[in-house]
């Protein structure tokens, strides 16, 4: 699985959002982390998201930071009309935003 | 790489947003840049770097999202937004095939949608006829349809 994130990961230079479970690419919903599993970006690390996610929501995202690591976290997707619910899963989970797939918009929290 | 430090906000604010500008890209596609102060003004770029949804969002699009992404440090702006590239190289007749067996689309269904004739159709699936770029950009936009349509619409 490692290598399939990998490979995922040097496909999308920037970033991606990945179900577990259908192994598509995510392309709306409401994605916000899991503060359990921030900062990963070893594959050691990895495995730990892929373990927490397959545990919880069956979905990674990923993305590159400017100091050229290329971090992975679990997320959970909320629906579209679920942004209460998203924004207090965010606050609950220490996250300074979340992230609106469907629209391309950052919400700040 | 952006010169966060001209920003007259603090260290740890730097950081967050930073770190909010890196997310930002990596889960939507779009690119905030700080460049510089002129004219007491901050300059900024936006960039649509990634389409994640077939959403392509417009240069208004793109300005309004960085001023609300940007309104909490109450800074004057000059953004200059930046329209995603779009690339067609990697449209080959393997991709068009492959295209079409996920949509489930016959060359009879391309003939009647995209307006090209059947004998051009058949040239270009069998590889015989080369297609400009503008007919790559034509089957780029008529497959993204198809690919809204099953994200968005259920099909």
């Amino acid at each position: 699985m490692i290598q399939i994130i990998r490979k995922l990961q040097s496909e999308n230079k920037y970033g991606f959002t990945l179900n577990l479970e259908s192994m598509e690419i995510v392309k709306k919903g409401i994605s916000v982390a899991y503060e359990k599993t921030q900062n990963s970006f070893t594959d050691e690390d990895i495995n730990k998201v892929i373990i927490h996610a397959t545990k919880n929501d069956n979905t990674i995202g990923g993305w590159l930071s400017d100091n050229g690591k290329y971090y992975f976290d679990s997320v959970k997707i909320f629906k579209d009309n679920e942004m209460e619910n998203a924004i207090k899963f965010g606050k609950d989970n220490n996250q300074i935003a979340i992230f609106d797939i469907t629209n391309l918009k950052e919400i700040k929290l | 790489m952006n010169n966060l430090k001209i920003l007259p906000i603090s260290d740890n604010e730097k950081s967050i947003l930073q770190k909010r500008i890196e997310k930002y890209r990596g889960y939507c596609g779009i690119q905030i840049n700080i460049k510089s102060f002129e004219k007491e003004k901050y300059i900024i770029t936006v960039e649509q770097v990634n389409i994640i949804n077939g959403f392509i969002l417009t240069k208004s699009q793109l300005v309004e999202r960085t001023k609300e992404f940007l309104k909490e440090y109450n800074l004057q702006l000059s953004i200059r937004p930046i329209t995603y590239k779009a690339k067609f190289d990697f449209i080959d007749v393997v991709w068009i095939q492959n295209k079409m067996n996920e949509y489930h689309l016959k060359p009879s269904d391309m003939t009647n949608q995209l307006g090209i004739n059947k004998s051009t159709i058949s040239l270009i699936l069998s590889g015989k006829q080369n297609f400009s770029k503008a007919m790559k950009s034509a089957f780029y936009y008529y497959f993204l349809v198809f690919e809204l349509n099953k994200t968005f619409r259920y099909l």
